[in-house]
């Protein structure tokens, strides 16, 4: 039978988000980003992202799990990434930088339930016509509307797939 | 494995008796869902539409047979999202669901079923026909005729002296006009009567009391008749002032009405057109169906004579409005409705539009 220590159970989401962190603050440098920008958009310190960068920090291991993790079809990769914390603004910067994704409303397809217009970010409003609209400044990506939305109308839809997408 | 999805805001139920609303009540819009049991014929037409499955109906069939005393159907707030469809879509008044205040019934964007009966108070004669076919009690006439006195005029005189208060005008008065007035039982007053009376809104004049009289006490005139003096009474066709009221809470547009009108008065707009199809094999003659039929459109027919074939189970197409009640009251799965075209208000939101279409086959 597998037994787990507590503590490595518990402290493995922050791990993980810790590889996915680094492999975006990769991404970026790559992007000709400067360390300063980068630990500024990932909310943290420039010594962890100068850690990141030259792979003294998180281990290989760590990060083989998170690439694995962003391997996924797009989709479920970001259903994880937003597991993986409560801070939404976090996950949902990171989301923005590995996919370029957001949330779109097919319209033939929505019955104005109004079920996600009580969005927690305000990022889901009725327009002057009555058609359902996402406002992508305020959307998180937190995926919650599209679990919830019961005729399939809300959709994540990733704009540039570079490879790690589908 | 289930899927617990969490929603932004939970939503609340309440009961009265076997009514209920739902109530969802967020910093956008309120939305409440009711539904009452007294309206609702158990036609299941919410259960095929709604998008999350989230209407059960009851056990019908015991329900309407009066085996069962339980709600005729049931929605689960955990699965509802208060669309509104199976408001929008119950033809029967049973359900609504308001979005900030206003029904769903009322807002252009959303369709919903139609269907209307209109009664053209001008021709109507009043008959009241449709007052006894209407199947939900539905409709009724409110109807003033002239006072009976008023057609029929004459006189009527008993003279007290003669009459020994035998009662037997009483007995042949066919209008029961004849009274005689009991004495009080004391040793002061040995007659059993005091009086004989004649109630002049109720007589007639016929004359039937002064024939049977056998004492010669009553003389009547009739000024009615040819040969005493012509007087003009009303002509009664003229005097009949009503109308006919409609309760349309209660009305299921069943048309039986409309073809029991002499006149053509009533004009029924049904919500669905099509075929109710029977499987006579599959029938086992529990009447459930019987039972549920808001229009009594379904019957058993009895043999007029011994050994004569008849169908175990008939409809009448003509005032079966394909709600569907039936089919989902029958344990057998021995009937079938089969819509041809639904009577709907138009709708741009191209999602209703889809789910209203699977109410047709």
């Amino acid at each position: 039978m597998l037994t787990f220590e507590p503590m490595l159970v518990t402290s493995m989401p922050e791990h993980i988000l810790s590889g996915i962190k680094a492999i975006v603050a990769m991404k970026l440098r790559r992007e000709g980003k400067l360390q300063k920008e980068i630990a500024e958009y990932l909310n943290t310190n420039r010594t962890e992202i100068s850690h990141y960068l030259q792979g003294r920090h998180p281990s290989k291991k760590v990060l083989k799990v998170s690439e694995e993790i962003l391997k996924l079809p797009p989709k479920y990769a970001v259903m994880i990434i937003n597991s993986l914390s409560d801070d939404k603004e976090i996950t949902s910067r990171i989301i923005k930088v590995l996919y370029n994704a957001r949330v779109e409303v097919e319209k033939d397809k929505c019955i104005f339930c109004g079920e996600c217009l009580e969005c927690p970010y305000k990022a889901i409003e009725m327009d002057s016509s009555g058609t359902v609209v996402v406002n992508n400044n305020r959307c998180r990506i937190c995926g919650r509307c599209i679990s919830l939305c019961p005729t399939t109308a809300l959709k994540l839809v990733f704009l540039n797939n570079n490879k790690m997408g589908e | 494995m289930t899927l617990v999805k969490k929603k932004f805001i939970e939503v609340k139920k309440e009961k009265l008796g076997k009514d209920f609303k739902i109530i969802r009540e967020g910093s956008v819009e309120k939305r409440v869902l009711y539904w009452s049991d007294d309206y609702c014929v158990g036609c299941g037409i919410c259960e095929d539409i709604c998008p999350v499955g989230a209407i059960e109906m009851g056990p019908l069939g015991a329900i309407f047979k009066g085996v069962v005393d339980a709600p005729k159907l049931d929605v689960d707030s955990s699965k509802c999202v208060l669309c509104g469809m199976c408001a929008a879509a119950c033809p029967f008044n049973a359900m609504d669901l308001e979005i900030n205040g206003s029904s769903i019934k009322k807002l252009p964007q959303f369709p919903k079923i139609k269907r209307d009966i209109t009664v053209n108070q001008d021709v109507c004669v009043l008959c009241k026909q449709c007052e006894v076919v209407c199947p939900q009690a539905a409709i009724y006439v409110e109807r003033e005729v002239p006072e009976r006195k008023t057609l029929v005029l004459g006189e009527i005189s008993i003279n007290k002296d003669l009459c020994v208060f035998c009662g037997i005008c009483a007995d042949y008065c066919p209008a029961d006009a004849i009274t005689l007035v009991p004495n009080e039982e004391t040793p002061l007053s040995l007659n059993p009567y005091k009086d004989i009376v004649v109630d002049t809104d109720a007589c007639v004049y016929c004359k039937v009391c002064e024939k049977a009289c056998p004492h010669g006490a009553i003389e009547v005139v009739c000024y009615k008749c040819p040969l005493v003096k012509r007087i003009k009474t009303p002509e009664i066709h003229k005097e009949i002032k009503g109308k006919v009221v409609v309760d349309k809470d209660f009305c299921v547009s069943c048309s039986w009405c409309e073809k029991v009108c002499p006149v053509d008065a009533i004009k029924v707009e049904k919500p669905f057109e099509g075929k109710l199809i029977i499987k006579e094999e599959l029938c086992s003659g529990c009447g459930a169906c019987v039972a549920i039929c808001p229009c009594n459109a379904l019957t058993f027919p009895k043999p007029k004579e011994q050994g004569e074939k008849v169908p175990r189970l008939v409809v009448n197409q003509d005032v079966c409005i394909l709600c569907g009640a039936c089919t989902k009251a029958c344990p057998a799965g021995a009937l079938e409705v089969k819509r041809t075209k639904r009577n709907m208000t138009d709708t741009k939101v191209l999602a209703w539009k889809k789910a209203f279409d699977k109410l047709l086959n």
